[in-house]
């Protein structure tokens, strides 16, 4: 290195660094020494208890039953169908229809409304008397069916939609951009060659955008543990959310700091916040050992 | 190239400068500042009501109520700012809700108020301020013989109907279960669902199974089941037949509940049952006021309490005593302010002005009734004994309320299980509940 | 095309394709549609009729919205909020990605490997721990407490589109800066800054969205009504719009949050369709 170099590298680097690592690193390093207590958090009060609340996690039946469960139900379900979207309107947009790019932005312009918007959109949307889905089954002389869309049984599908509606945008936009960079020539000769559409998007097109779609899939991941507004903002906060509105985000949330009902039991939430990082670590792992080709560029 | 530099210094100055402007958002405390965190949303009928209180009395005495409305989760933060040192010197909820977060058992941190109910003179030269409450009612929420709480609102709960439907109907307000159970039926056979349940509120959804349970066996007995580590008290029969009450209303049962009740995202039920969709509904004494926007002409509120039941150690006497008022935290800085609060919106004529405004029943107990609340007041003057709202369990055992009754109690109210699952998973539920802590 | 059948020019599939896509732009546009029209009634028409027209367009929604419930100052809180993040973290941020992409200097990777770490750590891992390091700072309840927030968790991402872009600026334009005898942090400000304009303006645009539109850590850190911002504030009054039965004002209130974000989508959609693809196809 030129010496000469090593102010510029200082004061440059210093002040991102310096609230990169404040704010950043040294809570979440902290959080793994909280999560081995039991803290109400305003006391200094600090009962070391090693892994016991790991181990309460794995006693918890709400927490595997309904949290956990909605957790990789979000990501395995919610990613299945927001990329199977994401693909199906990227492979129908490339059909080349009037309107082109104001489609595209319709379909992406979800993604960046508000999620508490979204939340009371989609809350209509579903309301059994005067939503706007019955109202449409009523209208088409469907009245007598009228399904509860929010019922406890189909409450999580329920909210799951409104979180593809919103999610699928932002991916779709991402795929069908690097689908449309895949060479034209390499599909026509596929194509000369005779095989099918199904096929040329197996063997050709997928494998081109092979990069692009991994690191998407494990943005998924993280994006779909870290899912917190939509569920949380589901009905407003009147009470406790329902079983189908909690994730992992929601009840570690609400274990910390509450909502109605007051717990304040911060090594417990943060043991949470360390099995969320583990999920992302563990996803991250498979994945990319699983899908690895080559190494994957930066 | 100098207009860039001049771009890049103005955005390193903005930068610079914003975070001393953010800064400057701190508000100072004043001496004659009464500060106030309430439960309200900014808007809501109490909200306004709050607001021209603040006015009145800054005019009267000099005092600024600087009001922060932080809506119902007004407890789960407040906490922060007490251990901050940024005190507020009036908190508010309902009782409920003030005592579980606030006399717990690391501490109480809010101040007794027993002086100030027994030793200070009320606002029109009563001998006290007790005096203008029913005893056994602010008594209810004591802890350790201290008083910490200051009321301004009555609630109870109870069936809302529109009388103007029953009469059609050649129906009337039934007392004990059996008559329930045959309005319910009529109801039924002409077409209308008898009974309206937002079923997204578990909380809703609770009243029926407390309010069984407090007819079969009087108040406190959830309250005691709860607490039990052993769960063995759920097999005492009271608790059966209780979940077998509201079986009966269930899909499982006579299905009496509004289709799609178990979805049914609040406030749809009430606006239905406000557009005379839809026979009574279970709920507190706000009803009335969030339905005034959607209610049809001619409907006229009536109001019935839980019915009796045969044999049962409960009755129409046992009314739900649900208080909603004030806390003075121990570290308050204005708390003679906060008192002089309190005396100054318990003068009659500000109750009475609660009531009309607000459309709920004031705590004093010499106030006026909102005309569409006169429905309750037969049984307010009737009642022989009062107790907590959902028997005290919500401030009691919190948790064990909102992780292990509400999702049992859900399936049941939704007849997804039998009155002896019920007991069953009530009993294994609360044991791991305990086992756990 | 191998799909059989044609009709005109169109073959099935394309025809199939232009459907199901006419069909789910026409839900959302419908939707929004039926919002607005809802948020232009009165209680009782709403509750009457959903499907009817409004009669007399009642702006006494909007306005008691925007007043009454305050979603007026939630916007300005947001905008306080919002614009000081952003700027501060292409202020902190540019100057290290540049570092981090073109000046050499030991432990260079491994700096920047720490920094794109911080993308793969659920901020929910932190949020208690940085609940109580901003509460013994007293930044609670507190604007820039939740700005230097915002700022921090905001870097692993900026510096990591910028080091991207930086990365693409050819190696020639320093030398012939040295050349000419120009320093380092010279050229940075100069020549390297300014072509990295698209770079910066899609950082900025893509954090300005997700910043505005941030919802747990408003929640977390922000508990004084006076201070909410949007989406904090959004939530508030959904609640006491329940409270009060009044949903067409909720149907208002809806609208109100959701048009600005569609009058910056129009105008930037480009700026941030291309930020977006950027961060991924380069990654």
């Amino acid at each position: 290195m030129k010496r000469k170099h090593l102010p510029m590298v200082v004061t440059f680097l210093a002040p991102c660094l310096l609230l990169y690592g404040g704010l950043f690193l040294y809570p979440a390093g902290r959080a793994f020494y909280v999560s081995l207590f039991d803290w109400s958090g305003f006391t200094a009060d600090m009962r070391f208890i090693g892994l016991g609340n790991f181990q309460e996690l794995l006693r918890d039946r709400h927490f595997w039953r309904v949290v956990m469960a909605n957790s990789f139900g979000i990501i395995f379900f919610g990613g299945i169908l927001t990329f199977a979207i994401a693909f199906f309107l990227s492979g129908l947009i490339a059909t080349g229809p009037r309107g082109k790019g104001f489609m595209r932005g319709l379909i992406y312009f979800p993604s960046i409304i508000n999620p508490v918007a979204v939340a009371i959109l989609w809350s209509f949307i579903y309301n059994h008397q005067y939503g706007l889905l019955n109202g449409f089954l009523r209208a088409i002389g469907l009245g007598h069916i009228q399904p509860t869309w929010t019922a406890p049984e189909t409450l999580f599908w329920a909210i799951l939609v409104a979180l593809v509606w919103m999610y699928s945008g932002f991916y779709f936009v991402i795929l069908s951009s690097a689908l449309e960079r895949v060479p034209p020539d390499q599909i026509e000769s596929a194509r000369i060659e005779g095989a099918s559409e199904v096929r040329i998007f197996f063997s050709v097109k997928i494998p081109m955008i092979w990069d692009v779609l991994i690191t998407t899939i494990i943005y998924w991941c993280i994006a779909a543990v870290k899912e917190f507004s939509l569920l949380y903002a589901w009905g407003g906060g009147v009470d406790v959310p329902q079983a189908g509105a909690q994730n992992l985000a929601t009840y570690m949330y609400i274990t910390a700091f509450g909502r109605r009902v007051t717990m304040y039991r911060m090594g417990y939430s943060t043991a949470m916040g360390v099995v969320m990082f583990l999920i992302v670590v563990a996803f991250y792992l498979v994945i990319t050992r699983v899908t690895k080709r080559d190494e994957i560029q930066y | 190239m100098k207009k860039r530099t001049i771009l890049a210094a103005c955005l390193i100055a903005t930068v610079l400068a914003a975070p001393l402007f953010a800064g400057g958002q701190r508000e100072k405390v004043q001496e004659d500042v009464l500060e106030y965190a309430s439960m309200w949303n900014p808007g809501e009928p109490q909200a306004v009501y709050m607001e021209e209180m603040a006015r009145k009395f800054e005019a009267e005495t000099g005092i600024r109520v600087d009001i922060s409305f932080a809506g119902r989760d007004v407890l789960t933060k407040i906490r922060s700012r007490i251990l901050m040192g940024d005190v507020p010197d009036i908190v508010e909820q309902d009782f409920s809700e003030l005592a579980g977060a606030f006399l717990r058992n690391d501490g109480i941190l809010v101040q007794p108020l027993t002086d100030f109910f027994y030793q200070t003179p009320g606002p029109e030269g009563q001998p006290t301020m007790m005096d203008l409450f029913d005893e056994n009612v602010i008594t209810l929420y004591a802890h350790n013989n201290e008083i910490y709480f200051f009321p301004y609102e009555f609630i109870t709960s109870g069936f809302f109907y529109d009388k103007t439907l029953f009469a059609e109907q050649g129906l009337s307000a039934p007392r004990t279960w059996d008559e329930f159970i045959q309005v319910n039926r009529d109801l039924k056979a002409a077409g209308i669902p008898p009974l309206a349940l937002d079923g997204n509120i578990s909380f809703y959804n609770a009243y029926y199974y407390y309010w069984a349970l407090t007819r079969v066996m009087g108040p406190g007995h959830l309250a005691r089941a709860a607490g039990d580590r052993t769960g063995k008290t759920w097999d005492e029969p009271g608790y059966l037949e209780a979940a077998r009450m509201v079986y009966q209303l269930s899909a499982g049962g006579e299905n009496f509940f509004q289709p799609g009740y178990a979805g049914s995202n609040y406030p749809a039920a009430q606006a239905d049952w406000a557009l005379n969709r839809s026979g009574s509904i279970l709920c507190g004494t706000w009803i009335p006021s969030e339905t005034r926007e959607q209610t049809v002409d001619g409907f006229e509120v009536g109001f019935y309490p839980f019915p009796e039941v045969p044999g049962g150690a409960g009755s129409v006497g046992d009314v739900e005593a649900y208080l909603i008022g004030f806390a003075v935290p121990v570290e308050a800085k204005n708390p003679e302010a906060a008192r002089e609060f309190m005396r100054f919106i318990s003068r009659k004529e500000h109750a009475n002005q609660l009531a009309r405004d607000t459309i709920n029943i004031a705590a004093r107990t010499d106030a006026a009734y909102p005309r569409l609340l006169e429905g309750v007041r037969p049984t307010l003057e009737g009642a022989q004994r009062f107790h907590v709202s959902y028997d005290g369990v919500m401030q009691l055992y919190p948790e064990w309320f909102a992780n292990v009754f509400y999702p049992v109690d859900n399936a049941l109210v939704f007849g997804n299980i039998t009155p002896e699952e019920f007991i069953s998973r009530m009993k294994a539920d609360t044991i791991a509940f305990w086992r756990n802590r | 095309m191998t799909v059989a059948g044609r009709i005109g020019k169109l073959t099935w599939w394309e025809i199939f394709a232009r459907a199901l896509l006419y069909l789910w732009c026409g839900f959302s546009i419908f939707v929004f549609l039926w919002v607005i029209n809802s948020s232009l009634k009165t209680n009782r028409e709403f509750f009457s009729n959903i499907w009817a027209l409004f009669s007399t367009p009642q702006t006494a929604n909007y306005e008691k919205v925007w007043v009454t419930y305050q979603l007026g100052r939630y916007f300005i809180n947001s905008l306080l909020l919002v614009l000081p993040s952003v700027l501060a973290l292409l202020a902190i941020s540019a100057p290290a990605a540049y570092v981090l992409a073109r000046i050499p200097f030991p432990f260079r990777e491994g700096l920047t490997r720490i920094v794109s770490f911080g993308m793969g750590i659920p901020y929910q891992l932190l949020l208690v721990p940085l609940f109580f390091l901003l509460f013994r700072l007293g930044l609670i309840n507190n604007l820039l407490g939740l700005i230097l927030v915002y700022v921090a968790l905001s870097v692993p991402f900026t510096v990591f589109l910028l080091l991207g872009y930086f990365r693409t600026l050819p190696r020639t334009l320093e030398e012939a800066a040295e050349i000419d005898g120009c320093g380092p942090i010279r050229t940075f400000f100069q020549i390297m800054l300014p072509l990295a304009r698209n770079g910066l303006v899609a950082a900025a645009v893509l954090n300005f969205v997700g910043l505005w539109n941030e919802f747990l850590l408003a929640l977390t850190f922000l508990n004084r009504q006076s201070l909410y911002p949007l989406s904090r504030g959004l939530y508030a009054l959904q609640g006491s719009l329940q409270y009060t039965g009044d949903w067409v004002s909720l149907f208002a209130a809806f609208t109100l949050v959701v048009i600005p974000t569609f009058l910056l989508f129009i105008l930037l959609s480009r700026t941030i369709v291309a930020g977006m693809t950027m961060g991924a196809v380069k990654e």
